[in-house]
């Protein structure tokens, strides 16, 4: 009834917002970047990185997309099954054309395309082994495929064609239109990966044409194009115009008369171009959403808009194995993480909520987190999302109110028994923890140096947080050193399936990204926590082994995580949910937690006067009753 | 920007300065302050008069007369004389003094202290007002303590890179100019060094020693004395084979005497002049690498500058205060170095 | 006269090498994980990464790789479309030539001489350096030429009025302004102009590609701030001490007006100093405003080195590095050359042995 109640009143205000929108929707929608996000590669089946894919995912199309809710549907194929979840078939349309930079037709799509995607990836030598690693651990034969051309000679492996592919891997192409995959084994989530970039199609037209070198380094004015748009013009570091496809399949979606991608410096910046008309969104910076929201005769007041969130879920990794800047192993940290108690500590004594006001200074409860895995990554058969299930197994709930996994009591009584233990041990307190920012970002420090109060204010006694900074690759300069105690870091899946998350975090798996690169995991030696993380491993991979019912596995994966965060091996920290001012409704747009299809320009519901808060609460209120 | 300074640097002009060029544009306002009075009033004048009118016999007077057989000539008498003539640099000076004294008692008079400064969201971007003096930071912490506290920092570092810069400057354009081996080694390093964008080298260090207002301050002391040293060794070469030079050392005066009593009050209008310019420079220099990200976060007037660049549109305030304390700073090292170096100039010395 | 440009050229091109060289090896003092983005060091296992660098040869030795920098400096492609299927080294070329062995070029390929300085790794990955550098090259001097006109022609005449009516109220101004610009730090004098510009006059505040003839006025005011309170500092003083020199006092005895005098002979002989920095100023201009270009967001020259070196575009800082290299040595060697042919009192051969 509640529901009943609450869908019909939704509707009624989406209603009566339509009634109100009069204004002009956008025909050219300005989009913004920020410099650290311009285009690498335009070779899709080259890149990894959202900066490329952000707006690849507009030109090249695969196999599926998804659609505003997050649902899979089709791009290039239009219908997709398997018998037994190991040997997946993609039908495919018959009328996709590739078009050049110019808009021009240049060849047919056909299922050959898709092989010769798979080929170039899996080529050694064309590839340069980049994107390889979810196919080599899915479809059959492509490791050997890829060791296979590793071993040629450079020439060799450069003129091979898909013959020897058909030959050794799991793929094969029965007519023009159909794509068949068989698996190393069963994966109900495979078609997730179908919309990621390693299995995108090559026109071997334009192979002929570039040769796979020119096509590894291809620029925008050599790129074929299949997918709604091609990019017509682009200035390095300035803006990039994308251009509808007269040749698009689908007449069905909406497209934009043009695209452009400007290049901003800051987020100041970004918002001065707002403010002039320029851009057509922003994500505003702390000052500036301030300024707003405090003056109610600001022009904007009324255009706030909170973001829906990212596909990123962003955690305390925990350092079990730190050193110092000689390269000894840092003990104090190392005891002290490596107890139970000092972790629970951790875990029950922080309230960020005033950190996260530093992320989103109106309502910072909505960035709070308390699952390591995203949301919307995988959803039960009864509709309930994945992360739902771990919370009720946690016991917690997102109320907005308080920052409900803070608990005083507990967390006194945590601090009181990894003081006493960790004292005996002969560790003094409080222990150093050294988290680390980069350079030249001030938000970033002041964002440090209120989780410095936020951490000391309860857990004071046991830690005190030393800020350093480093200059240009955390990577290089501070985790394979192993100079933290802790870093915050944003996970986002590839596919939608929790062994995304969890399976990072295994110990004794070198392939375990996290555990073995974040964690250190397999570098510490303390036999408890080994001990623990030996039994959470178990679990993740009991659940990794149930492939025929979804539920089961996801249940499974469930206990899984929850056993890891209520031993506070790895801590979950906050969903990136910011404010922004836009002409688009963010409710249109392809919201997915997983993949590469969140900047897809389609299908965009626009208002060229800029959604109001009110508007966008009744999208909101709609969506969520869905 | 920092490309702007150095404008000669080829081993051929380096070597033979062919025509000597006084284009040392940054640099000074050398002309002396005294007009004299020849030019058009005197011209004029030579047509509307006649001839016997223009002049007189002077009458005799023996004190005058002594006058001309000795001078009590003193250089840095005069020195101080000429510099106290300059009104603006006078004043600057004097403003500038204030302002160096108040920056250890004003944060004593808030209620704040940089130490203890907490972020608070509740309070960030607050306006001046009796609570802050300055208005508040975008993390919501009192501006006026870090303003005073980053005015501190600042001088103390531009302080030390000027001296450092100074002396490395002065002693390797002494060794430079004087000994003519070397002079092809330092003209080939000066040329290298000079040639390579500063920003390779910092980002380099950064990278490989850390980074700390320490470390910066050595690392541009170690490519900051380029220009001075170029400087210095110019003139050496100048004046050390000048004819009283050449008679001084034929007299058998020593060494150090030439270059100290000869030599020396040459340099140090140049060495002053340098000096000064440096503590702006460095200032300047240190907001730059600030926006690369090369600096280490601590307050200083450039980082809280970077930080403004941000927010001055709607805040003005976070602009306003270290803008003005910057720009005195600047203007009155400016000033003082341009007056200070017209003073030691021995040709302005009438 | 031509040994010595040539003795000169060789010179500034040991220079330029040697600075190259000296660039090159100091950028591969860094560990090879630079190479790659924080996502590719998410994604890739260590054996991945080693495979990558090793397919472009950035595992040998630096020596090593400094030697395959120069040698493919000068290549023999092999092309096929817009991409190069094999490419040869000069002595590879030669080596093949003289054993008397063909290249081999299959049907449709074509072939042709190149300049290469390797591609751009991480800022625009794929394309060859010198393309990058040309694209930014463009934006840069538009913007530079257009300020260095400006504040030539206001400096000099600004110059001149304050020295004809020294200590008057424009000289006292211009001194002012002078002090202002040279003392106060650019980011600051920026800052005010930004505002000004912005809220008074409406002006964009960073450059916009769809309007850039709006975008790019306040961009060439502050760049001109600077060069004009240089020009206008130093033809002041050049002419005030001009002025009280005995030429001038002859020219004026002999019944000369102040403005002949002024221009006949001052002018005439302040552009002698200004003919050798003015080709450098000229030529630097295609090296872009550092400052300038970061503060309005304009895709030139200016932040290239900034943006390539945290990105470790090792090639692209190579080429960067390069060329302001012959620039600058450019710059200064046509400027003495300019100044010679405009004042035959100099001469640039004869006094080279006099010392």
């Amino acid at each position: 009834m509640k529901k009943m109640l609450s869908v019909v009143l939704a509707l009624v205000m989406a209603l009566s917002v339509f009634a109100m929108a009069n204004a002009e929707p956008l025909t050219n929608y300005v989009d913004y970047q920020t410099q650290a996000n311009e285009v690498e590669y335009w070779c899709i089946q080259h890149s990894q990185g959202a900066v490329d894919l952000n707006v690849l995912c507009n030109c090249i199309d695969g196999l599926l997309t998804n659609n505003a809710n997050g649902e899979l549907i089709g791009c290039v194929a239009t219908d997709w099954f398997t018998d037994d979840g190991s040997v997946w078939t993609f039908k495919l349309r018959d009328n996709v054309k590739w078009v050049d930079c110019e808009g021009e037709y240049m060849a047919d799509l056909t299922s050959a395309d898709f092989l010769y995607g798979l080929e170039f990836v899996l080529n050694y030598h064309k590839n340069e082994a980049a994107n390889t690693s979810m196919p080599i651990e899915m479809i059959k034969g492509a490791g050997d495929y890829y060791e296979y051309t590793k071993a040629l000679p450079a020439e060799e492996a450069m003129a091979l064609g898909i013959d020897k592919l058909v030959e050794m891997v799991g793929i094969a192409a029965p007519d023009d239109y159909t794509v068949v995959y068989t698996l190393i084994a069963p994966l109900g989530y495979f078609p997730t990966v179908a919309t990621y970039s390693c299995l995108s199609p090559i026109s071997p037209a334009l192979l002929e044409e570039i040769g796979a070198d020119g096509y590894r380094n291809v620029t925008f004015d050599t790129l074929w194009y299949n997918g709604p748009y091609y990019v017509s013009e682009f200035v390095d570091r300035s803006y990039k115009i994308l251009t509808p496809n007269p040749l698009y399949y689908n007449p069905d979606d909406k497209l934009f008369e043009s695209v452009t991608v400007q290049m901003v410096n800051s987020g100041a910046e970004a918002f001065l171009l707002y403010e002039a008309g320029e851009i057509d969104n922003v994500t505003l910076t702390q000052d500036n959403l301030k300024a707003i929201y405090d003056n109610p005769e600001d022009p904007f007041h009324d255009y706030l808009i909170e973001m829906r969130p990212t596909k990123y879920s962003y955690q305390f990794h925990l350092n079990y194995h730190q050193k110092d800047a000689e390269g000894n192993d840092y003990e104090p940290w190392n005891k002290a993480i490596a107890n139970e108690n000092f972790r629970l500590a951790w875990y029950y004594g922080i309230d960020l909520t005033d950190w996260l006001a530093r992320t989103n200074f109106i309502n910072p409860l909505s960035c709070e987190n308390y699952t390591y895995t995203a949301k919307g990554v995988a959803t039960m058969s009864d509709g309930r999302d994945y992360t739902d299930v771990v919370r009720e197994k946690l016991g917690l709930d997102y109320d907005y109110t308080v920052y409900n996994r803070f608990d005083a009591e507990k967390a006194a009584a945590y601090v009181a028994a990894a003081k006493e233990e960790l004292t005996a041990a002969g560790v003094e307190l409080p222990v150093k923890a050294s988290y680390w920012v980069k350079a030249g970002n001030q938000p970033a420090w002041d964002s440090a140096e209120t989780l410095k109060q936020c951490i000391e204010a309860n857990l004071g006694e046991l830690v005190e947080l030393e800020i350093n900074t480093y200059v240009s690759s955390l990577a290089q300069e501070v985790r394979n050193p192993s100079l933290y105690s802790f870093v915050i870091n944003g996970w986002g899946a590839d596919f939608g399936d929790p062994v995304n998350f969890l399976g990072q975090e295994t110990y004794g798996d070198d392939n375990a990204y996290y555990a073995q690169y974040y964690s250190k995991i397999n570098e510490a030696s303390d036999e408890k926590l080994i001990a623990t993380y030996e039994e959470f491993t178990e679990l993740v991979n009991k659940a990794k082994a149930i492939n025929d019912d979804l539920d089961a596995r996801y249940n499974a994966f469930a206990d899984a995580e929850v056993y890891m965060i209520q031993h506070a091996l790895i801590v979950p920290c906050y969903n990136n949910i910011e404010w922004q001012l836009s002409k688009i409704n963010p409710y249109s747009t392809i919201y997915c937690a997983y993949g590469m299809m969140t900047y897809r320009y389609v299908n965009y519901d626009t208002n060229a006067d800029g959604f109001t808060t009110a508007e966008i609460a009744a999208y909101k209120e709609a969506a969520s009753a869905k | 920007m920092a490309k702007k300074q150095h404008k000669r640097k080829t081993v051929q002009e380096l070597e033979q300065p062919v025509v000597k060029l006084d284009v040392d544009y940054s640099a000074v306002d050398k002309e002396p302050k005294k007009e004299r009075p020849y030019g058009r009033a005197y011209l004029g004048a030579r047509s509307a008069m006649p001839e016997e009118q223009l002049f007189e016999f002077a009458e005799y007077r023996p004190q005058d007369a002594e006058r001309t057989g000795y001078s009590n000539y003193s250089y840095w008498k005069s020195v101080w004389q000429n510099f106290v003539r300059n009104k603006p640099a006078i004043i600057m000076s004097v403003v500038f003094i204030l302002l160096f004294i108040f920056t250890f008692v004003a944060e004593s008079l808030s209620q704040y202290d940089v130490a203890t400064l907490r972020q608070d969201n509740q309070s960030i971007f607050l306006l001046p007002s009796s609570e802050h003096w300055f208005g508040t930071t975008q993390a919501g912490k009192d501006y006026w303590v870090i303003t005073w506290y980053a005015t501190r920092v600042s001088l103390a570092l531009a302080g030390l890179v000027a001296v450092g810069q100074i002396i490395a400057g002065t002693v390797i354009g002494l060794v430079w100019g004087y000994v003519r081996k070397l002079d092809r080694f330092f003209t080939e390093l000066y040329n290298l060094i000079d040639n390579i964008p500063t920003i390779i080298y910092m980002t380099l260090i950064a990278l490989m020693v850390g980074q700390s207002l320490g470390i910066m301050a050595v690392t541009m002391i170690a490519f900051g004395w380029l220009g001075t040293a170029r400087n210095v060794r110019n003139l050496v070469f100048m004046y050390r084979d000048r004819e009283y030079n050449l008679a001084s050392r034929c007299l058998g005066t020593r060494l150090w005497r030439v270059l100290f009593k000869n030599i020396f009050p040459y340099l140090i209008s140049v060495i002053v002049l340098r000096l000064t310019l440096a503590i702006p420079g460095t200032i300047a220099y240190e907001t730059t690498l600030s926006y690369l990200g090369l600096i280490s976060e601590e307050y200083s007037l450039g980082i809280l500058l970077r930080n403004a660049r941000d927010s001055f549109l709607r805040y003005p305030h976070m602009l306003i205060f270290p803008a003005v304390i910057v720009s005195i700073i600047t203007i009155t090292f400016y000033l003082v170095g341009n007056a200070f170096s017209d003073a030691c100039d021995p040709r302005n010395h009438v | 006269m031509l040994r010595y440009c040539i003795k000169r050229l060789l010179q500034s091109l040991i220079t330029v090498l040697l600075i190259v060289s000296i660039v090159f090896l100091l950028m591969r003092l860094l560990p090879t994980d630079y190479y790659f983005r924080e996502d590719e060091l998410m994604k890739f296992t260590d054996e991945q990464k080693n495979e990558r660098l090793e397919a472009e040869g950035l595992l040998d030795p630096p020596l090593v790789q400094l030697g395959n920098f120069y040698r493919n400096m000068i290549q023999f492609q092999v092309t096929k479309g817009k991409s190069v299927v094999r490419a040869y080294a000069l002595d590879q070329y030669i080596g093949m030539k003289l054993k008397g062995e063909e290249i081999p070029v299959a049907k449709g390929q074509k072939t042709q001489w190149a300049f290469n300085l390797g591609v751009s790794r991480r800022v625009s990955a794929g394309q060859p350096v010198q393309k990058v550098i040309a694209e930014k090259v463009g934006m840069s001097m538009k913007i530079g030429l257009t300020s260095l006109a400006i504040s030539l022609v206001i400096g000099v005449v600004l110059g001149v009025m304050q020295a004809r009516r020294k200590d008057g109220i424009l000289d006292r101004v211009g001194i002012g302004y002078t002090v202002f610009v040279n003392a106060v730090p650019h980011l600051v004098s920026y800052s005010l102009l930004l505002i000004l510009g912005n809220k008074v006059f409406g002006l964009p505040a960073i450059y916009k590609a769809r309007d850039p003839v709006n975008s790019l006025i306040l961009p060439v005011v502050c760049l001109a701030l600077g060069s004009t309170a240089g020009y206008m500092l130093w033809m002041r003083r050049y002419m005030v001490d001009e002025l009280n020199k005995d030429y001038i006092r002859l020219a004026k005895l002999k019944g000369m007006s102040t403005t002949a005098v002024m221009f006949r002979h001052v002018l005439k002989n302040a552009f002698v100093p200004l003919a050798q920095y003015l080709p450098y100023s000229i030529v630097f201009t295609v090296g872009g405003s550092l400052l300038v270009e970061s503060f309005f967001s304009i895709p030139g020259m200016g932040p290239m080195l900034s943006t390539a070196i945290p990105r470790y575009d090792l090639n692209l800082v190579q080429a960067i590095v390069m060329f302001y290299a012959i620039l600058g040595v450019l710059g200064v060697f046509l400027g003495d050359l300019l100044m010679c042919l405009i004042d035959p009192r100099i001469s640039l051969v004869r006094k080279g042995e006099s010392r």
